[in-house]
């Protein structure tokens, strides 16, 4: 599912694709502060209060943004469900701060997630980041995969930042290219150390951890490698 | 008080067997032995008539048979002498033999018989008796009996063995009825305890039988039960006060902010420093609740885990240190400070979620930065260190003084220096929840020669497998 170009449209920001978002939320105010926020830059909201109705109006949407209370049930049944039947973008709204919540609806399948109170700019950087990532996701990799200053060739397992050719050790290279495969997505833990090593065990994770430190003094681009605290590791998008 | 209460019981058990016991066996043995003396002597009384008869008509024939007779019959010896010590008659026993002349001398004189010791089971020595012959006035000789005590022994071994073993079943009968006592008084008060440890523990619900023991234990039982229902329902209204007030204050708050976002483009140039200041209001709410919740949850983590609730998570202080410092590095860069991470790449491994260690260490960076002041070098470091991991978040700027040092990680507390602090003086209060109850510390201490350290010792993770 990717965003459906319908033009330019003239907003704020410079933003020209006006997105169909489905928002599934219970609180009738904040849903209209967030479908104000939302139609002032030219997106389309639709909202539905129950879980049940987002099952059957995913389908017009082009991201769907989903509070994890809902009164006919847990939001993560409601993503466990829309993951069944359709990839598109989840993005988490949440009263619930706590963490295992929030690794679990990634677990589910969440692309992202805002805990409430949040700014309107921040919703705003999220959903586009949100489908930035689901647009690259939908091709096939590419042979360098380029973030910032930094070319990552997967090929010639080759890495330049800033113009320099930056030294990685075999597994430190693996590391970044299981990232920039799926660059811009969360890529759990246990999956890392699977496709760096081909076992999760305890010892591993130790060794991946010091092998991210070391990535990230020799790449020194602060921010690169976002770190999803409980879930896993993301390369920016 | 188990052992002590046995002890006392089983003491008083054996007191009252063996009293009852001794005197039995006592008894026992000495019944046995005066009829075996009396029944001798009633013996050696008819072989006194009949040697008697023997003298006056000096024929020793009827003596000699019936000397004889009786040899065969008990096997015992026996000997009838006259005055001058001549045997009259003999069978199994002689002048020679020892003891024997010192007994006619004595039964010659008409001296009261030496009754045997009381027999006891092991007795094995025979039992020597003399009487005189004659009246007591005229003594005409005498007549001895060496007598073997082997059935009178046995006889009393059986019986002490009887009395033994009835004792002994006794004992057991009493320790057996000492050990349920106790049980039936100390089982309530165990379960007591264990009610008590649940419950402080933070257990919820906490429940503990109330049909054992005494009445007095048993009505015990029910007022910790009403006890601990009580402490559950307050626990309980509380997490549920924190959990409603999540969801309903996350709301408004949330409007409140989208709203106050939307309004900038409506704001004159006028009411651009009230705009500022309405968004920093907002925002110091944010903050304030969003520690609130945080406090909250780490009030309840405290609790579980004291509940027992192991937790395997471990994390790398040196990864997540060089990770935060990344996070950190613009704030830091916007006020002016050296921000720098672990020169090593040697993982720490803390018994702490990753979650958890980055909470804390978010407390202290941001500190570090919002109060270091310009040109400041906040330091993050991570060492195992006596078995431990030691990390710590260290400037060189202004510091504290000792007494606010001291309370530094209590709630709500703001340094006074700080007026224009936003903080909601929650920060240090959480990270010290969540590290002193992964058996930890934290520590505000005055770094050298100037500044301040936010030193925390965590117990480390577990060497993981291989």
């Amino acid at each position: 599912m990717t965003a459906q170009p319908r033009g330019p449209v003239a907003v704020e920001g410079g933003r020209r694709n006006a997105l169909r978002v489905l928002l599934v939320e219970d609180d009738d105010n904040f849903a209209e502060s967030v479908a104000k926020v939302l139609a002032r830059l030219g997106h389309e909201p639709t909202r539905v209060s129950h879980g049940g109705d987002a099952a059957v109006r995913h389908r017009d949407a082009d991201v769907v943004l989903l509070d994890l209370m809902l009164p006919d049930g847990n939001g993560l049944d409601v993503l466990r469900g829309l993951r069944k039947v359709t990839d598109v973008p989840v993005l988490v709204l949440t009263a619930v701060g706590d963490t295992r919540t929030l690794v679990r609806a990634l677990h589910l399948g969440a692309d992202d997630y805002l805990v409430k109170p949040f700014r309107a700019d921040e919703l705003l950087a999220r959903i586009d980041a949100v489908m930035r990532r689901s647009k690259l996701s939908d091709q096939p990799p590419p042979q360098v995969v380029t973030v910032r200053d930094v070319e990552i060739d997967l090929g010639a397992r080759r890495v330049v930042a800033g113009g320099a050719e930056v030294s990685l050790t075999g597994t430190e290279f693996d590391v970044l290219a299981t990232l920039a495969r799926r660059r811009g997505t969360a890529v759990e833990r246990e999956r890392l150390m699977d496709e760096v090593y081909g076992d999760a065990s305890r010892a591993r994770s130790q060794s991946l951890g010091v092998h991210l430190t070391s990535l990230r003094r020799k790449l020194d681009r602060p921010g690169l490698i976002a770190t999803l605290h409980g879930f896993g590791y993301r390369l920016e998008g | 008080m188990r052992r002590r209460l046995l002890l006392v019981l089983l003491a008083f058990s054996v007191l009252a067997v063996t009293a009852f016991a001794w005197p039995l066996l006592v008894s026992t043995a000495s019944e046995r032995t005066q009829r075996f003396v009396i029944t001798r002597t009633a013996d050696l009384d008819r072989i006194a008539d009949v040697a008697q008869q023997a003298v006056l008509e000096h024929d020793n024939a009827d003596l000699r048979a019936e000397v004889r007779a009786y040899h065969d019959l008990y096997a015992d010896g026996m000997i009838v002498v006259d005055t001058t010590g001549k045997p009259l008659a003999a069978a199994g026993l002689s002048m020679d033999d020892p003891d024997v002349p010192e007994a006619v001398t004595a039964a010659l004189r008409n001296q009261p018989a030496v009754l045997p010791h009381d027999l006891r089971p092991w007795s094995a020595d025979d039992v020597l008796l003399a009487v005189p012959i004659g009246t007591d006035t005229r003594v005409s000789g005498a007549a001895v009996l060496r007598s073997s005590v082997a059935a009178a022994a046995a006889d009393i071994g059986k019986a002490w063995a009887l009395i033994l073993a009835t004792a002994l079943a006794a004992a057991v009968v009493c320790v057996l009825l000492a050990l349920l006592l106790a049980r039936w008084v100390l089982r309530p008060l165990r379960e007591l305890e264990r009610g008590v440890l649940a419950v402080a523990a933070g257990e919820r619900d906490a429940h503990i039988g109330e049909r054992l023991g005494p009445r007095e234990l048993r009505a015990l039982a029910g007022s910790f039960n009403r006890m601990s229902a009580a402490v559950t329902a307050a626990a309980e209204q509380q997490s549920r006060l924190v959990a409603d007030a999540s969801h309903e204050l996350r709301s408004p708050i949330a409007r409140l902010r989208l709203t106050v976002d939307s309004l900038h483009r409506h704001v004159t140039p006028d009411g651009e420093a009230g705009y500022r200041r309405i968004l920093a209001e907002v925002e110091e709410l944010e903050s304030l609740f969003g520690s609130l919740l945080n406090l909250a949850a780490a009030d309840r983590t405290a609790t579980e885990l004291a509940a027992g609730a192991g937790v395997e998570d471990s994390c790398d202080a040196t990864e997540l240190l060089v990770e935060r410092r990344e996070t950190w590095l613009s704030a830091a860069d916007q006020a002016g400070v050296r921000l720098s991470a672990p020169e090593s790449d040697c993982p720490v491994q803390l018994a702490l979620p990753e979650t958890e260690l980055k909470q804390v260490l978010d407390v202290a960076i941001d500190n570090a930065i919002k109060y270091a002041g310009e040109g400041a070098h906040v330091r993050l470091d991570c060492e195992v260190a006596a078995g431990r991991g030691r990390v710590a978040i260290a400037d060189d700027g202004p510091g504290l003084p000792a007494r606010d040092r001291a309370v530094a990680t209590t709630r709500f507390w703001r340094s006074r220096r700080d007026h224009a602090s936003t903080g909601s003086g929650l920060g240090l209060a959480i990270a010290e929840r969540l590290v002193t109850a992964r058996g930890g510390t934290l520590h505000v201490l005055a770094n050298v020669p100037k500044g301040l350290v936010v030193e925390l010792t965590v117990p480390l993770a577990e060497e993981a497998g291989p």
